[in-house]
């Protein structure tokens, strides 16, 4: 599968949407719909509505997160709002600040 | 931590009510209430705790339902279900845990928006 990286330098408003993995080093602010991974590394920085089959959180976020399958809150990231989602890991060294729904009905 | 053992409810016991103490304790059975730890709470697996828990360490197994309060550590181990509000320097959800609720890791990191820091 094809990758898409914002760099650290990049600055985006607006809408992300795609079927690429979703890399981001640099900052959103606005919403980012992938059909594919998002993974938010050390630098990153999101204020957004986020939504994709797995989100990985090493970074900042500032929103809501929606992993259709799975989220994970990595070591160093920093996440502040709302996580929904029917599988979540949060690493030790995580900060989260928020509100978790895992209520997803399975079958 | 240094403590004389670990304290266990066992599976057939239900208690409702106020528990304190300075050692780690073990619910395999089901607490209604207040727990109040200077120690680690374990939550065993088919274990329920309801109410509200103030303790050192938070590790759940089983069944969480309510408000707590740590020191260092909340620990929800693959299995478990919990539900409620969860304040802690440190929580760790392995996968596998189900959580439905507001975690509050954000213990002294920096101040809320809007509020002054005093030095």
């Amino acid at each position: 599968m094809a990758e898409t990286t914002i760099g650290s330098r990049t600055r985006i408003e607006g809408s992300v949407t795609g079927r690429d993995v979703l890399v981001v080093e640099g900052e959103i602010r606005g919403t980012v719909t992938m059909d594919a991974p998002i993974r938010i590394e050390r630098e990153g920085r999101l204020e957004a509505e986020v939504a994709g089959p797995e989100v990985a959180i090493g970074g900042t976020v500032q929103g809501h997160v929606i992993g259709l399958k799975k989220v994970e809150i990595l070591p160093g990231a920093r996440m502040i709002g709302d996580v929904r989602t029917p599988r979540i890991l949060i690493s030790d060294g995580a900060v989260f600040r928020g509100r978790v729904d895992m209520d997803v009905g399975e079958g | 931590m240094a403590n004389d053992g670990t304290a266990v409810i066992g599976k057939a016991i239900t208690i409702r009510g106020e528990i304190e103490g300075r050692q780690d304790l073990r619910v395999e059975g089901v607490v209604e209430g207040h727990v109040r730890l200077d120690a680690e709470l374990v939550i065993g697996e088919g274990g329920t705790v309801k109410g509200e828990a103030h303790v050192a360490v938070l590790t759940v197994e089983g069944h969480f339902d309510g408000i707590a309060m740590t020191d260092e550590l909340a620990h929800l181990m693959p299995g478990c279900d919990a539900t409620g509000t969860i304040t802690s320097p440190r929580v760790v959800i392995e996968d596998g845990a189900l959580f439905t609720g507001t975690l509050d890791m954000d213990v002294g990191a920096e101040p809320a928006p809007g509020e002054a820091r005093h030095g």
